[in-house]
C-alpha cells in the first residue's frame, strides 16, 4: 500500500516538474538545460548560483520559476553598501511622522518564502554573504526577539564574472554551501538570437513572466517529498564505487591518468570535492534520475549534474585560480572522460579468480 | 588381198567389240571410288577400306550370288567384310559398296602390295553386265627390319606425342592457388582470435578473447560488461555511456549496423550494473546473457575488422 502511495505521488510530482519545465521553456529560450539544473536544484532542495553575463535572462528565468513553485518571492540587490541588517529589517518614516521599522526582505513573507534571490552577489560584502549564508544553511533567523523560520526558502545568487571592480570574491566555503553553480549563456541558435532581438514578447520581461502558469508546485510540500524521492532511488554498488572515484579524482586527477593542456595536475589540486559537495551531488543525481523515469541512479544521471555541481568546489592553487572557470570545466570534463564504470581496477581480481 | 581382207576383218571384229563395250558402260558405271587415305606404312593387321558407287540402269541389280566372298585371302589380303546399299534416282539405281580388307600378309622388308580388283555383276536387262573396280597398290611395311634378331636393336622410333600446352592451366592454378590462400586468409581473419595479421587485435577482438574464457556465473557476467565497456571506452577514447551513442556511430560509422544492439547492450548493462538492487529486467539466466555477449563481442569484432 505504502509502495503503491509512493508510487502516484512520485509520478504526480514527476508529472508536476515536468509541467513547470515546459511552463518555463515558453518563455524562456536556449536555456533548456538550466531549466532542467534549476528544477533538479528545486526537488533536491538546494541552493544555486547562477554566473552569466549582463541582460542574458537571469531575472526573468528566476521569476518565471518561482511563479511555477509558488509562495513569496523576496529580491535583494547586491551592492557595495548592502549591510546584513538591510536583509533583516529596513526604517522609514511613517505617516505620523515617526521612523518605523519593518521585516526586511528575508523575513517579510515568513514561512511562505520559497525563491531568494539574491542579485549580484559578489557585489555585497562579505559580512552580508555569512549573514546569508547562514540562512542558507539553518533557515531561521533569530529577529525582532523571535524566531523566523525559513524551511521552503531556496536561494538563487547570481554572480557577473565579467566585473572584477568594487566586488567580494565569495570564498570557497561559502560556494560550497551553494548546490550548483549554473552558467547562464547567450543561446548559440541564431534563430533564436534574431527571436530574441526581434520578438517583441521577450522585450517585456513583466508580461512574459505572466504567461508563466502560477503555482506548479506546491512550494510548501516540497521538503517532504524530496525525502521521499530521495530515498527511494536506489544505488548499486557499482555505482557507489565509482561515485567514489568520481570524488577521489577531484582531489588527485593524477592517479586517475588525468591530463589538461598546459597544467601540472600533480600541482592544480589545493581541494577537491567535499563531502557536502559530494551528497548534493548524490542528491541531484537522484532527482535526474527520477526526472528520468527510474528507480535507480545511473552514471548518466551524475554526469548530468557533475561540472555544475563540482566546478565551485575545486579550490585551484594560486597560479591556476585566475583561470578556474575555464580549468575547472575542462576538469571536470576530463574526469567524467577518463574515470571508468565499471571501475577496471576493482574488476581486475575478480578476473584474476 | 588375202591380208588385205583378213586386216579389214579384224577391224571390223575389232569395232564391233568395242562398240558392244561402248553400249555396256553406258548401263553401268562407276561414280566414284574412294580407296584408303595412306598408301605406304601399311602393315600387317591392318585394316583398309574401299568404297564404290555404281550407278546402273533402274533394271539392273547387283547379284549377290556373283559378289566377292567374304573371307575369302588373296595374295594375303583378306576380305574381311562388304556391305551395300542401293539408292533409286531417274530411272538408276546407285549402288554404294563397302568392302574391308585386312592385311594379313608378311613380308620381312617393304613391297608392295594391292587390294585386288574386285567385279561386281548385275542382272535383270536383257544381258548380265558387270563392272571392275581396279586395283589398289599399296606399300607394305614389315614390323621388324630383315635380318635384325636383336630386340633392342628393332625397336623403331616412334612419333613423339604432341605436347599439350599446359600454360593457361599453369595460369588457373595459380589463379586457384591465389584465390585459395586468400580466401583462407580471409577465413583466419574473420575467425582467427589470435593476433596472426595486422589489425586483429582490434579492442573487440580483445574483449571477445577475454569474455569467452569467462565462466557462466553472476561474477563473470560483470567482468564481462567490463571488458565489453572498456573496448567501447578505448574506440571512442573517452568513457562511453548510452547518452552518447549517436555521438559514437557519428565518429564510428563501421559500428553503425550494430547500432540497436549498441542500445540494447547498454540499456542491458545499465539495469544489470546499476539497477540490481531494485530491478529485475535483467530477467535472463547468466548463461544466455553471457553468449549474447559473446556474440554481440565476435560481431562488434566482425564491424572493428570491416568484414
Amino acid at each position: 500500500m505504502h509502495t503503491a502511495t509512493t508510487d502516484i505521488q512520485l509520478a504526480d510530482w514527476r508529472s508536476h516538474a515536468l509541467t513547470l519545465e515546459n511552463e518555463v521553456k515558453k518563455v524562456i529560450v536556449g536555456q533548456d538545460k538550466a531549466i532542467r539544473l534549476m528544477n533538479i536544484a528545486i526537488f533536491a532542495r538546494g541552493h544555486v548560483l547562477l554566473e552569466g553575463g549582463v541582460g542574458v535572462g537571469k531575472t526573468t528565468l528566476l521569476q518565471s520559476i518561482a511563479r511555477c513553485i509558488g509562495g513569496a518571492y523576496e529580491r535583494i540587490e547586491g551592492t557595495v553598501d548592502l549591510m546584513p541588517n538591510d536583509l533583516i529589517y529596513h526604517t522609514y518614516l511613517g505617516e505620523d511622522g515617526r521612523p518605523q521599522i519593518d521585516e526586511g526582505p528575508l523575513l517579510r513573507a515568513g514561512e511562505n518564502l520559497s525563491v531568494f534571490f539574491f542579485n549580484e552577489i559578489n557585489r555585497a560584502r562579505p559580512q552580508v554573504h555569512a549573514l546569508m549564508l547562514r540562512v542558507m544553511a539553518e533557515k531561521h533567523l533569530y529577529a525582532f526577539k523571535k524566531e523566523y523560520r525559513l524551511p521552503h526558502m531556496v536561494v538563487f545568487a547570481d554572480r557577473n564574472q565579467v566585473e572584477k571592480n568594487e566586488t567580494f570574491e565569495i570564498p570557497s566555503a561559502a560556494r560550497d554551501r551553494f548546490m550548483m553553480e549554473i552558467p547562464i549563456d547567450i543561446p548559440a541558435d541564431r534563430e533564436l538570437r534574431k527571436a530574441l532581438m526581434f520578438d517583441v514578447k521577450y522585450q517585456h520581461a513583466e508580461s512574459l513572466t505572466k504567461q508563466v502558469a502560477s503555482n506548479v508546485l506546491q512550494f510548501d510540500q516540497l521538503n517532504g517529498f524530496s525525502d521521499i524521492l530521495q530515498s527511494h532511488i536506489q544505488s548499486s554498488d557499482a555505482l557507489e564505487e565509482y561515485a567514489l572515484d568520481l570524488w577521489e579524482s577531484t582531489q588527485h586527477p593524477e592517479k586517475f591518468g588525468i591530463k589538461l593542456d598546459s597544467v601540472d595536475v600533480n600541482r592544480l589540486i589545493h581541494t577537491g570535492a567535499s563531502p557536502r559537495g559530494m551528497g548534493m551531488l548524490l542528491k541531484a543525481a537522484r532527482v535526474h534520475a527520477w526526472l528520468m523515469n527510474r528507480e535507480s541512479l545511473y552514471p548518466e544521471d551524475i554526469h548530468a549534474v557533475f561540472h555544475e555541481l563540482i566546478a565551485h568546489r575545486l579550490v585551484f592553487n594560486a597560479m591556476y585560480e585566475n583561470r578556474r572557470t575555464v580549468l575547472a570545466r575542462e576538469l571536470t570534463t576530463q574526469i567524467l572522460s577518463t574515470v571508468a564504470v565499471p571501475s577496471q581496477t576493482r574488476s581486475a581480481p575478480a578476473k584474476a579468480a | 588381198m588375202k591380208n588385205l581382207m583378213i586386216k579389214f576383218a579384224l577391224s571390223a571384229s575389232l569395232l564391233l567389240l568395242a562398240a558392244s563395250a561402248s553400249g555396256q558402260t553406258l548401263d553401268v558405271k562407276i561414280l566414284n571410288l574412294t580407296n584408303p587415305a595412306q598408301s605406304n606404312g601399311i602393315q600387317v593387321g591392318d585394316v583398309l577400306n574401299r568404297t564404290v558407287e555404281i550407278e546402273v540402269d533402274s533394271q539392273y541389280q547387283l547379284s549377290k550370288a556373283a559378289l566377292p566372298l567374304k573371307g575369302e585371302n588373296r595374295d594375303g589380303i583378306e576380305l574381311s567384310d562388304l556391305t551395300f546399299k542401293s539408292t533409286q534416282h531417274d530411272k538408276k539405281s546407285i549402288y554404294t559398296i563397302a568392302l574391308r580388307y585386312q592385311v594379313f600378309a608378311s613380308a620381312a622388308k617393304p613391297v608392295v602390295m594391292q587390294l585386288p580388283e574386285e567385279q561386281f555383276t548385275f542382272t535383270g536387262g536383257t544381258q548380265a553386265l558387270s563392272v571392275n573396280v581396279p586395283v589398289w597398290h599399296f606399300w607394305f611395311s614389315p614390323l621388324v627390319a630383315e635380318g635384325i634378331t636383336n630386340a633392342k636393336d628393332n625397336l623403331q622410333p616412334q612419333y613423339k606425342p604432341a605436347l599439350i600446352d599446359l600454360s593457361a592451366h599453369y595460369t588457373r592454378l595459380l589463379l586457384s592457388l591465389a584465390l585459395l590462400a586468400t580466401g583462407l586468409l580471409g577465413l583466419i581473419y574473420v575467425n582467427a582470435d589470435k593476433r596472426w595479421l595486422p589489425f586483429m587485435n582490434g579492442d573487440f577482438a580483445q574483449a571477445h578473447r577475454s569474455i569467452k574464457k569467462l565462466r557462466s556465473d553472476q561474477a563473470s557476467t560483470r567482468q564481462a560488461l567490463m571488458y565489453m565497456h572498456q573496448a567501447f571506452n578505448q574506440i571512442y577514447g573517452a568513457n562511453l555511456f548510452a547518452n552518447e551513442l549517436d555521438q559514437f556511430l557519428v565518429v564510428n560509422p563501421k559500428f553503425l549496423k550494430l547500432k540497436e544492439d549498441i542500445r540494447i547492450f547498454f540499456a542491458q548493462s545499465n539495469a544489470a550494473l546499476f539497477a540490481g538492487h531494485t530491478q529485475t529486467s535483467h530477467q535472463k539466466s547468466s548463461e544466455q546473457y553471457m553468449g549474447e555477449l559473446i556474440t554481440l563481442s565476435k560481431r562488434l569484432r566482425d564491424c572493428e575488422r570491416g568484414v
